[in-house]
């Protein structure tokens, strides 16, 4: 990808603030540190808070930059704050919608995270610095449910409004109405026996077996994509990926009963994953080979009960929309 | 505050290719603006140790994407509670390749976008991304995968087009 350097000709064009505004602003913001963290947590923690407030003067005074990678270990701790009160706190930050996109009308979910320090790649190993919430909702937030995180990298949509999330007991489901199920580790299982939604575990890939309440981890190293908030409909692919080749892929969707099938379809080794194309109709799937020489399409209009090949024409975008004609395709070949 | 002339002489070199990094990876220029001068204002406040570095730059630059993923998506609430840093956010003048990369990249969900742009646009190795996000290096040759089978037939349809 060389083209990206052209970018590089930008920098001519970047206009450089005052540094010396940026040094003033640095050093109002050391002399509030300390009374932005005990304004910012609510009366009833009082007490904890005054503990809190002299941990961040101390820190503030004395923390330092480090390189990148492992530095030294600070010792200051922090507060654990409720859910409540992290969303409640006069520092926290929510993120924008386009984070969490839903996968079923309506459902949405923010993450709430305040920073109690510097919050910096150097301390990213200091409990409770950083602390985040979860909120689901399926009315756009006029109600919903929040729960504390403390494993921030393992939050994935599973299906509906289930959530699932890492906390110190392991991996639960949670939802908008206030359900918590911790989810029981699973066998481990081959790409072509997934039956339920795709998450990313502590595991790696894996699916959710939503009524036994079992993770079950794929074997390999994948990666997945839906296209269910787009589409109306739930459906995505999942590919493995051994090196920087996907060696599988395969078509994932929901059948009317609420059960979950797999197609691993066939597909030889690729440098890419497959992409997908939006047809807006429950029970249609169609994803494309995009690195293929011509592109195929593999297509299902029936809930994946019978698949056919077809050759994508010039001027289809691989991740677009699935055309009316398609139809009129040419009939591809199977690679394999 | 007075500032030190190397952290100084650093400012005026590295912004510029901070802001650039960032407005790759985030594609909005002052979110990118915003991002940068939060690394330079952290990086004010303990600049002797700071400068003392081995590879300042690199701690700015992962200060600034650590920004970006936890508290740029976060600004609107941010700007409302923060000193808002005052400078210049002139719209730079795009050329139509430029137009292209990022429209290319903006294919690209954000966390395939960091390891695209500081693989090829910053010259990082799969190792030293891994090190500055913070995640395997399976993951970023996952990344890296799965966004050259996305970029490649976009990048490659805009030269047949010029061609």
């Amino acid at each position: 990808m060389p083209e990206l350097r052209q970018l590089h000709d930008l920098t001519g064009q970047v206009r450089t603030p005052e540094l010396n505004r940026l040094a003033d602003l640095a050093h109002r913001r050391r002399r509030r540190a300390a009374a932005g963290i005990v304004a910012g947590v609510a009366a009833s923690v009082a007490l904890v808070v005054v503990v809190a407030a002299g941990v961040v003067r101390e820190r503030d005074t004395s923390s330092e930059p480090v390189g990148p990678g492992p530095g030294p270990s600070p010792t200051a701790t922090f507060p654990a704050l409720s859910a409540e009160q992290i969303r409640q706190h006069p520092d926290a930050m929510v993120s924008s919608d386009a984070d969490f996109p839903a996968t079923a009308s309506g459902v949405a979910a923010h993450i709430w995270s305040v920073c109690l320090d510097e919050c910096t790649r150097a301390t990213e190993h200091v409990p409770d610095e950083l602390q985040t919430a979860l909120e689901v909702s399926r009315d756009n937030f006029a109600t919903g449910s929040l729960y504390a995180l403390d494993l921030t990298g393992n939050i994935s949509h599973a299906v509906d409004d289930w959530y699932v999330i890492g906390t110190s007991d392991g991996q639960s489901l949670v939802d908008s109405r206030g359900h918590r199920r911790l989810l029981q580790s699973g066998a481990s299982v081959p790409l072509s026996d997934i039956a339920g939604p795709l998450v990313y575990s502590s595991g790696g890939l894996a699916y959710v077996d939503m009524q036994a309440g079992q993770l079950h981890v794929i074997e390999g190293e994948g990666d997945w994509e839906w296209q269910g908030a787009a589409d109306t409909w739930f459906w995505g692919t999942a590919a493995l990926v051994e090196d920087t080749t996907v060696t599988r892929q395969a078509a994932l969707w929901r059948r009317p009963d609420g059960t979950f099938a797999v197609k691993v379809l066939p597909i030889g080794e690729s440098r890419g994953g497959p992409r997908m194309l939006r047809s807006g109709t429950p029970g249609t799937l169609a994803v494309v080979e995009h690195l293929a020489e011509p592109r195929r399409a593999h297509i299902s209009t029936d809930y994946g009960t019978t698949w056919q090949i077809r050759e994508v024409p010039d001027g289809v975008d691989s991740g677009g929309s699935l055309p009316a004609d398609w139809p009129t395709w040419p009939p591809g070949r199977s690679p394999e | 505050m007075d500032v030190s002339t190397d952290v100084a002489e650093l400012f005026h070199v590295a912004y510029p290719r901070l802001v650039v990094l960032l407005y790759a990876t985030c594609g909005d220029q002052g979110d990118a603006e915003d991002a940068a001068q939060e690394a330079f204002t952290k990086a004010l406040r303990h600049q002797r140790k700071f400068i003392s570095l081995d590879n300042p730059e690199a701690w700015l630059r992962t200060v600034a994407l650590n920004y970006l993923r936890n508290g740029w998506r976060h600004h609107d609430v941010v700007r409302r509670l923060r000193d808002k840093v005052p400078g210049p956010q002139d719209a730079f003048e795009l050329g139509p390749d430029h137009v292209a990369i990022m429209a290319a990249l903006a294919e690209l969900d954000r966390p395939q976008r960091e390891v695209v742009v500081l693989h090829y646009l910053v010259d990082l190795s799969v190792a030293e991304i891994a090190a500055t996000l913070g995640i395997a290096q399976g993951t970023v040759k996952s990344r890296l995968s799965r966004s050259r089978s996305r970029l490649a037939p976009l990048l490659t349809a805009e030269e047949r087009e010029d061609a």
